[in-house]
């Protein structure tokens, strides 16, 4: 993600920026920005929200600044700031999906429940790839997203999404195996977990 | 011979990743449509990598930056907002509320009966609500303890030690509901009421007659949140979930070892608008990412 040149300049950049260095923070921001848009695009599937994913994110990252603490690399720290953003703006898209609960049971709703519509669905022009992975539950398709399009590994995944390493692999591999199934003009094959209708 | 099984997505997506040993390597290798799906994993993967999204334009990212630098951050924003909207009724509550606390406080540390104190417990602690006539029932075992005027109390009379307000707070105790293995779990406990879980943590200062062994079992159980973190997420929450307000009730547990803020919001139903209903959010403390989200 990140186009400084070194580790140790990065670590600077950082330690300014949580210093207040109002240029600090714009350069990391501007250095960071292209990747975190990316995995927004990807993650939300259509440009406005990918745009205001980014822009959670951005905020998030300098509200977040104090709170780094330099135990993970700054960018998988930024990865998993703008993930967050991203699932927060389809669950905003989603407007509280809380139907259907048995009285007093405290059931849980799974906000990423791929059986529900998906509004981003109804946007045309997405190509082929957008238009598959706006089929795959938001799980699935941010663990795709961070190992083939960020290229992060899976403890890194795991880091991202707090998530174990053996989840990370379980979701990819799932993920990949209905994107392939999309890809080649089929419906994927059934997890256990049930797709939209397209 | 044993045939062995097919293989899976799962086996064939370490291979991808460059992650599968020699054993699934060969395996692989031994199966044609094993190799055609791998093929198919490989190509869709291709596809996703190649398929650039396009980059922003420069007044895009400019705008993008100069938005994100010039937000101003909200934690004390919250909490002013929050305050602002208490109604009049809350605040004389509250004050009530304090003042019979304070009183059974006095009452507790001066009585010399133990046995009479006990018994306030069990009486209160049968009854009332947990966020109230809960603190103030573990107040009367502290007070028949230890002098009533050592009790650390927060807005609601409640004891520092399992019923947290956090520095900075005056309106709303947080409770800390005790450590789960898995976010099920901690739904489970909190199904009911916040409370219910507060009651049962196990971490809860029991009187056994022991001091010390009450205060530091006490101890370890008390790592309370920040109130910087507690506000970030309650408005992060209120956004995300559409709340008109802030949380009624907080808490904070562990989940698999994992720091989680837990917020209850009153709200309408979502399946019965006339219906008023609370809506239960836990979240990680670092990220406020989403733990289980679940409406009573």
């Amino acid at each position: 993600m990140s186009n400084v040149t070194s580790l140790d300049d990065e670590q600077r950049l950082v330690a300014s920026a949580r210093a207040g260095d109002r240029r600090a923070i714009e350069r990391l921001l501007r250095i960071h920005q292209p990747q975190i848009h990316a995995v927004c695009r990807r993650i939300t599937g259509n440009d406005a929200d990918a745009l205001d994913a980014t822009q959670e994110a951005l905020i998030a990252v300098v509200r977040g600044l104090p709170r780094f603490d330099g135990r993970a690399k700054f960018s998988t720290w930024a990865y998993r700031v703008a993930t967050n953003a991203c699932l927060d703006e389809l669950r905003r898209r989603k407007r509280r999906p809380l139907v259907g609960l048995p009285e007093q049971d405290g059931t849980a709703v799974d906000l990423a429940d791929p059986s529900l519509p998906d509004p981003g669905e109804t946007v045309g022009d997405r190509d082929e790839v957008d238009a598959a992975l706006a089929q795959l539950a938001p799980d699935f398709r941010a663990a795709v997203v961070l190992r083939d399009i960020c290229q992060l590994d899976y403890a890194e995944i795991a880091e991202v999404l707090e998530i174990p390493a053996g989840t990370v692999r379980s979701r990819i591999a799932r993920g990949r195996g209905q994107l392939a199934d999309l890809l080649r003009g089929n419906q994927p094959a059934s997890d256990g977990r049930p797709t939209p209708t397209p | 011979m044993t045939e062995l099984p097919p293989l899976s997505d799962d086996d064939l997506s370490l291979a991808l990743d460059g992650e599968a040993d020699a054993a699934l390597l060969a395996r692989i290798d031994a199966r044609p449509e094993a190799q055609a799906r791998l093929a198919e994993l490989r190509a869709a993967q291709e596809l996703l990598g190649s398929a650039s999204v396009p980059a922003l334009d420069d007044d895009a990212v400019d705008q993008l930056v100069a938005t994100a630098v010039d937000t101003p951050v909200p934690p004390e924003h919250g909490r002013s907002r929050g305050q602002r909207h208490a109604a009049p009724w809350i605040v004389a509550a509250a004050v009530i509320l304090l003042m019979a606390v304070g009183l059974s406080l006095v009452w507790a540390g001066r009585s010399d009966d133990q046995d009479q104190a006990s018994a306030s417990l069990t009486s209160q602690d049968s009854t009332a609500e947990p966020s109230a006539g809960k603190a103030a029932a573990d107040s009367s075992f502290s007070g028949a303890g230890t002098a009533a005027s050592e009790v650390d109390t927060g807005a609601h009379g409640a004891p520092t030690t399992t019923v947290t307000t956090v520095t900075g707070t005056a309106a709303v105790p947080v409770l800390y509901l005790g450590s789960y293995p898995t976010a099920a779990d901690l739904r489970t406990a909190t199904a009911t009421s916040l409370g219910d879980a507060w009651k049962r943590s196990d971490t809860r200062l029991q009187y056994d007659g022991d001091d010390e062994e009450s205060t530091d079992r006490t101890n370890r159980s008390a790592n309370p949140p920040a109130q910087a973190a507690i506000d970030r997420c309650a408005d992060q929450l209120r956004v995300t979930l559409s709340m008109k307000a802030g949380p009624i009730q907080t808490g904070y547990a562990t989940v698999d070892g994992k720091d989680v803020l837990v917020y209850e919001f009153a709200t309408a139903s979502a399946r019965d608008a006339d219906r008023e209903t609370t809506l239960v959010a836990a979240v990680g403390a670092d990220a406020c990412d989403e733990v289980v989200i679940f409406e009573r």
